[in-house]
């Protein structure tokens, strides 16, 4: 038997009556693919938990203030303020500094990928980190369309409007994201299971 | 129909966006077009591996905000 899913709209409005279990049925709805689209346009596990935060954070905010319109659905609105502040976040860190070893590896991702699995106990799976790897070693406008559509879930009408462009530019641009990862995937047969 | 346009068609297939005479369309074109069916199995494949490639944000992340919205409905209030 199928489960009834109580739609966002009505979580929403619950929530907004005072319901606090509410936002956390949306948020545990949604929070896969809003974190694995912001992890894969940052391409950093901490920065992709702050981003996480301040986006449901500003989705609180904007809820309370009642800036939120109806007629937008809540995921695409979320996933829409997730990928401004991952973008904000790129251009900021673009202006950062980096200090790398003699392979050109920033070695704060070294310290970082330490304490990760120090203080947090998380332990990623090398292939998941791989695949990450690749994902994010696509051009930023295949990567993007492949985010939005694969992990966010949005239509390829969707993500035309969020990114300006036509629908058939971003299949176009999916189109190549899939023969570029399945290229980089052959090249490496043993990171990849 | 033009290679580019067929497999674009299926890449709208395999994401759900086609309606019930493209999928007949596109079913047809697999059946009868062996490069196309590559394409749709290559496509298929890297599908599941994105898909096991998900992640979850820390459940931390998750209580900072539902503690964020909790102190700021108390303050409303």
């Amino acid at each position: 038997m199928q489960k009834d899913i109580i739609a966002d709209g009505v979580l929403l409005k619950v929530y907004l009556e005072g319901n606090e279990n509410a936002l956390e049925t949306l948020i545990k709805r949604h929070k896969s693919r809003i974190f694995t689209s912001i992890l894969l346009l940052v391409n950093d596990r901490y920065l992709a938990e702050d981003i996480f935060q301040e986006t449901f954070i500003k989705v609180i905010n904007s809820l309370k203030s009642g800036k939120y319109k109806h007629e937008d659905k809540f995921l695409p609105w979320a996933l829409r303020i997730a990928r401004n502040l991952s973008i904000d976040c790129i251009r900021h860190r673009g202006r950062i500094p980096m200090i790398s070893d003699n392979d050109g590896q920033n070695i704060f991702d070294y310290i970082k990928v330490v304490q990760d699995s120090c203080e947090r106990g998380m332990i990623e799976k090398e292939e998941n980190i791989s695949l990450r790897k690749l994902v994010h070693s696509l051009p930023e406008e295949q990567k993007e369309v492949l985010i939005l559509r694969h992990y966010a879930d949005l239509s390829f009408k969707e993500i035309a409007e969020i990114t300006n462009t036509n629908i058939n530019t971003c299949i176009g641009r999916m189109h190549y994201a899939l023969l570029n990862l399945r290229r980089m995937i052959k090249k490496n047969p043993v990171v990849i299971k | 129909m033009d290679e580019s346009v067929t497999q674009h068609l299926i890449l709208r297939y395999i994401y759900g966006e086609t309606g019930p005479a493209e999928d007949l369309k596109v079913r047809g074109i697999l059946s009868s077009n062996s490069e196309m069916m590559s394409y749709y199995k290559d496509a298929m494949e890297i599908k599941a591996q994105l898909n096991d490639a998900m992640e979850e944000p820390h459940p931390t992340s998750v209580s900072i905000i539902c503690e964020h919205s909790h102190n700021s409905h108390t303050e409303a209030v």
